[in-house]
């Protein structure tokens, strides 16, 4: 029968790893709070879900924004018809707007370097192809988004060299994991084209400081390399220390600013995936001119870039906008860390994205990727929640999983939470022998959920010591 | 430090004659009240002239059509989320929507579409797809200029074209597609597939019934793919018969795995700027692949939700196809005769927006050189922009796109005066 290509049948697409069995237990058995009490409850998706009736109110009171209404209609025939690959003007500088506000207008972002993609995942591969040729490779620290792996490798031939950073030092990136990762390349005969970060972090919800920044600037112009900085989470700092930008740096520190680009999109910060808004914003001319020929495969549809340039083109709602959605942000947080350390489990202290980056090492048989791979199971199939393991993200330290808390109602968020503590309560007993009294019992878990929470690295800054609901379930 | 070798050729392209007419256009648009002396955009393949009767529906239905089957505005329903390959909703109105432009009775099946930003990253796709980097498709010619972006820049796929030939009314010849083949064996280049467009752009013809079924025979023998790019289906005029691939294949036709039909609603709706796109395959392997590439290139969930709400009122698309053919015949008709007038003849079009007009015997030398001199000359001294055929990569020296679906009939005259001028002998 007839052939078809390599990429199609080959396993680039990378859904035939593990980590997707968690989406499929979801998928044949999603939570519903009525109609599936007991289904799996999506904890992988990294979407900002609290800020929805913000933005349905802006939308309500603004009929001309849309062009489905009587104000917005006389809009249309132009917007239609608009498939210009530069984007409309007045999009591009609402976007540019939007970016240089996120960044407390520290910096200024100018809007004919914004170049339109099919989301960041559309806007990660154009760089790619922008940047590298097939065969070349791209530095990327660890843990990063396991999506990496797919969208700059599938269709592009590039190849994704891991910084290795470890959970001794809270997973800095430090010069000697940058220069060890460079020279790994080198051995294995890869060209390095450039360097991938994340900031804030996916998964460790963590942002970069002007030190590493600095740093990291530094050793990319040493080695000449690109600097691609993935910054879509950048409105989701929900508290201090504030965010810094590479834009920022660059102002800073002597810099080539033909390695500079940035990678953003409004699916995090806005939590509008839906609307499929990428953004590449480059300082290399020739890099903004080849990528806005490209965007031809990913362009935004003109009546979303119409909605969007009405929507953050408004400094009222833009301002309330990012001061709301930080509250909520850390009000989830706050009580969902808050909520784990109550049943002993601790997490990298963070204070932005979508999630936490759990810490169950301590719960592993082994300090092995099968422990974690048997663990996660359980968690799956047992506890009914999908987080995704650690090992998806190429951590090199069994016992991580990455939690989404910004994706479900109070409600849902409670069930989650009863589930966790279920389970913990269970593994608590479990790791207590029969024989033993009760008092010498509560000892034990006791002290194993000090060491487990308390040491200054995972706890949380917003965990106060609670009392054990152990003692709360048998007084 | 160098960014890719592969884009280097993408950044050159910036100054063909298409771009520079569209450039042009830009900075001089034609007004008929407010810039008179402007330049006449006739290299742009967009539909203006059945656009108000979307607009009138969108006016009349506004509300509910961003609210789906709820009462109420969910920014949930729609923000979040969705199936990279198109919410199955707006599947299922499209698939409507194909069936009743292609008439005859042909059923479209939602579950075989895969939904892109556009027909570009569509085209691009089904390139990824069908084959390897280095391998090659046939694409007769002239052909629609954008191929070389959509099939080549980033896949590495080679395009070999297929020249056809005024003495042929520029149809398809089998015999020269397996000449092109077997010379491309030769060279150790291997062909998957053959990208046709039908109706055909730039020259408009509609392939026959028996053509189709020749090419079906002979992708058969050489075992490779077809794609039938027909995205301007709905935008037929005239009184020739429109077939579709879909309805050469049987549903238990084995030869319906190589068979691979791209369609969108840029031109036959008029909504470029809404990135609209569709792959309709029987063949289950390329559908898998597809849908995952579609994360790169995905419809905005609020555009779907709003034509899913258009496309499911059967009437008002019924009216719409038959009014649009009706305004696109009556243009092309009077451009035509505008034309003759001047003596310059052109191939007889079944559908699409253009008039692929034979200007050979006005150009000062039968070559390339030649073309883009006229082409230079009715820009800068008629101000009119049209496209000369080698952008469209036709080997005949003298032939010209000109597209008619900007116009009103008003311009009509305005252009012929233009075109003229310049074609008059300098006193």
């Amino acid at each position: 029968m007839v052939a078809i290509s390599k990429i199609a049948t080959g396993n680039g697409h990378g859904e035939n790893s593990p980590y997707f069995d968690g989406w499929k237990a979801y998928e044949t058995n999603p939570f519903h709070p009525t109609d599936r009490p007991d289904g799996v409850i999506q904890m992988g998706l990294a979407e900002n879900q609290l800020c929805f009736n913000f933005v349905k109110k802006w939308v309500i009171e603004h009929p001309e924004a849309s062009l489905c209404s009587a104000q917005g209609v006389n809009k249309f025939k132009e917007t239609a018809l608009f498939q210009d690959y530069h984007g409309m003007p007045e999009f591009r500088q609402a976007v540019a707007k939007f970016m240089g506000k996120v960044r407390g207008d520290r910096v200024k972002f100018e809007p004919d370097r914004v170049v339109m993609s099919g989301g960041a995942t559309g806007a990660h591969e154009m760089v790619a192809f922008c940047l590298a040729d097939p065969g070349e490779a791209f530095l990327v620290p660890t843990p990063y988004y396991p999506g990496f792996d797919r969208d700059l490798r599938w269709r592009t031939g590039v190849e994704l060299v891991p910084v290795v950073c470890e959970s001794s030092n809270d997973f800095k990136i430090t010069r000697n994991a940058l220069e060890t990762a460079y020279e790994k390349a080198k051995e294995a005969n890869l060209r390095v084209k450039g360097l991938l970060i994340t900031n804030p972090s996916n998964p460790l919800g963590t942002i970069l400081d002007r030190e590493t920044l600095t740093g990291i600037v530094k050793f990319i112009n040493e080695k000449n390399i690109h600097l691609i900085g993935d910054e879509i989470y950048a409105a989701t700092v929900f508290t201090e220390p504030e965010f810094v930008s590479i834009s920022e740096i660059i102002e800073e520190v002597e810099c080539n600013r033909d390695l500079i680009h940035i990678v953003y999109s409004l699916s995090k910060d806005m939590g509008f995936p839906g609307f499929r808004v990428g953004i590449v914003y480059s300082y290399n001319d020739a890099v903004v001119s080849c990528a806005r020929k490209m965007s031809s495969f990913g362009l935004v549809s003109s009546q979303t870039q119409h909605l969007i340039a009405s929507m953050l083109s408004d400094n009222d709602f833009v301002d309330s906008f990012i001061v709301e959605s930080k509250k909520q942000l850390l009000k989830r947080h706050k009580y969902f860390t808050w909520s784990l350390s109550q049943v002993g489990i601790g997490s990298l202290k963070s204070n932005a994205g979508l999630f936490i980056w759990m810490d169950l090492r301590k719960l592993l048989k082994e300090k092995t990727l099968e422990a974690e791979k048997d663990l996660w199971r359980v968690i799956i199939n047992e506890v009914k929640l999908n987080v995704s393991p650690g090992s998806s993200f190429h951590c090199n330290e069994p016992g991580w999983f990455r939690v989404c808390f910004a994706n479900m109602d109070d409600h849902t968020m409670e069930v989650a939470l009863l589930r966790i503590r279920t389970f913990m309560l269970k593994h608590n007993e479990a790791m207590v022998p029969q024989k033993l009294c009760r008092r010498s019992s509560l000892k034990l878990s006791l002290s194993r959920r000090r060491d487990g929470f308390m040491s200054p690295s995972i706890m949380s800054p917003h965990t106060p010591l609670p009392p054990s609901p152990l003692v709360r379930a048998r007084t | 430090v160098p960014i890719s070798t592969r884009v280097s050729g993408i950044v050159k392209g910036a100054d063909s004659p298409y771009y520079v007419g569209l450039r042009r256009v830009e900075e001089d648009p034609y007004d008929e009240l407010d810039n008179p002396n402007g330049v006449i955009q006739l290299g742009l393949e967009e539909n203006k002239l059945s656009l108000d009767l979307v607009k009138d529906w969108l006016a009349e239905h506004a509300s509910e059509a961003m609210l789906g089957n709820g009462k109420e505005l969910s920014i949930c329903g729609i923000a979040t989320y969705q199936p990279f390959d198109g919410l199955m909703e707006f599947k299922v109105a499209v698939a409507r929507l194909m069936s009743q432009v292609m008439e005859k009775g042909v059923i479209f099946n939602p579950s075989q579409i895969v939904l892109t930003a556009g027909a570009t990253p569509a085209i691009e796709i089904l390139s990824f797809c069908l084959a390897d980097t280095g391998n090659a498709f046939l694409v007769p010619t002239p052909c629609y200029p954008g191929f070389e972006r959509d099939v080549k820049w980033r896949t590495g796929v080679e395009i070999i074209h297929v020249p056809c030939r005024s003495a042929d009314n520029f149809n398809l010849n089998i015999a020269a597609l397996d000449t092109s083949f077997n010379q491309a064996k030769k060279r150790g280049l291997k062909v998957r597939g053959i990208i046709i467009s039908n109706p055909s752009n730039p020259v408009g013809n509609l392939l026959s019934r028996e053509t189709l079924y020749s090419l079906l025979d002979f992708a058969r023998e050489k075992n490779i793919h077809i794609v039938s790019n027909e995205i301007f289906a709905c935008s037929t005029h005239g009184n020739e018969e429109f077939v579709s691939m879909a309805e050469i294949i049987e549903p238990e036709d084995i030869d319906r795995k190589r068979v691979h039909i791209v369609y969108g609603l840029s031109e036959d709706l008029s909504l470029p700027g809404f990135r609209v796109g569709v792959i309709y395959s029987l063949n289950e392997d390329v559908l898998a692949a597809a849908k995952k590439l579609t994360r790169f290139s995905s419809i905005s969930a609020p555009t779907q939700r709003l034509l899913t709400s258009m496309l499911s009122d059967t009437r008002f698309v019924q009216t719409f196809i038959a009014t649009n053919r009706e305004r696109l015949q009556r243009m092309y008709v009077q451009l035509v005769a505008g034309l003759e007038k001047m003596g310059i003849k052109s191939i007889k079009s079944g559908g699409g927006f253009n008039c692929w007009a034979d200007m050979s015997g006005l150009i000062s030398s039968y070559s390339e050189k030649g073309e883009v001199e006229l082409w230079e000359r009715l820009l800068n001294v008629g101000k009119v922009n049209v496209t000369p055929g080698s952008c469209c990569h036709c080997i005949e020296p003298g032939w010209f796109r000109i597209c008619f679906a900007t116009l009103t009939e008003k311009d009509i005259p305005v252009l012929v005066e233009r075109i003229q001028k310049v074609l008059k002998p300098v006193n």
